[in-house]
């Protein structure tokens, strides 16, 4: 049987899926029986996701200031 | 060693369908006037954007972008052909970034410490978590609201901690990519990695809660 705080410590692995068997074992029998750590999993899993998502690719580009551009290009003609 | 090599897949950065990347190389390589400039104007913006997400204040993500530019010129004899040049651009701006990220002294660094977890001396926590909503936001009002929220969360990581989050979560590097190019051990890289999302979700979860039905 694990704590809480254990059970945190093997997030990171079974995210990355570096998990072992025996820690899975584990990790999905805590799962069963504690609520707060079912909230907390679902909780990192979508930190996770809306960090990836906040990054968009399709969003549009930062703009550039038009000074900005004009000293990148001025500084390597220099 | 800095970022080596990505994803065979192209990245979900790798978005400019309107620049004929080909016509616009050979110029660079000819030496035409005006090339340079076209590649400041066409791929700036998104490098700009990739740079942010690692040096937060402006006036080093513009420093970095700048390293970014005057350092593919040099090495575009070292572009190879079959790669696409967004890509290639993308990574050297994230060096850029992360060289200038060892370089710049922070006059006060955070501590991640606050943003844990806390756990009693039997290992329950302090403080109960409470469920997030799996529902989508209804509007992208909402979605983008969450979108900044998000982002200037990543941005109050302690340096250490929101590069790793930013190579792993966002950039897709594996641990032993995001080790080899921070120059750390791949223990460290996870241990950095984990108390940067925990920290994050820290940040989020007061809105994230109120979004419960």
């Amino acid at each position: 049987m694990i704590t809480c705080r254990q059970f945190a410590d093997l997030l990171v692995d079974y995210v990355d899926k570096t998990i072992t068997e025996t820690q899975l074992e584990i990790f999905e029998a805590h799962l069963k029986i504690c609520p707060g750590c079912v909230h907390y999993f679902g909780s990192y899993a979508t930190t996770i996701r809306l960090a990836k998502q906040s990054f968009d690719a399709t969003a549009p580009a930062q703009i550039i200031p038009e000074p900005v551009v004009r000293a990148i290009v001025q500084a390597r003609s220099t | 060693m800095l970022v080596a090599e990505m994803s065979e897949n192209p990245p979900a950065h790798d978005l400019l369908p309107e620049l004929d990347e080909s016509d616009l190389l050979l110029r660079l390589r000819k030496r035409e006037p005006d090339a340079f400039e076209s590649m400041v104007r066409a791929f700036g913006g998104r490098m700009l954007s990739a740079i942010r997400r690692i040096l937060p204040i402006e006036a080093d993500a513009l420093d970095a972008l700048q390293d970014a530019f005057f350092s593919a010129f040099k090495a575009l004899d070292r572009f190879q052909a079959g790669a696409r040049f967004s890509t290639w651009l993308h990574r050297i701006a994230i060096n850029a970034a992360l060289m200038k990220l060892r370089t710049r002294m922070r006059k006060r660094e955070a501590s991640i410490e606050d943003l844990l977890p806390r756990y009693l001396d039997d290992g329950h926590p302090v403080e109960a978590p409470q469920p997030w909503t799996a529902d989508e936001p209804d509007s992208p009002l909402e979605r983008e609201e969450i979108r900044v929220l998000v982002r200037q969360a990543i941005e109050t990581l302690p340096d250490n901690y929101r590069t790793v989050l930013v190579l792993r979560d966002i950039e897709e590097l594996s641990t032993l990519e995001t080790a080899e190019t921070l120059g750390l051990t791949e223990s460290v890289v996870k241990v950095r990695l984990h108390r940067a999302r925990q920290a994050l979700r820290t940040l989020l979860d007061a809105r994230m809660r109120e979004r419960r039905p």
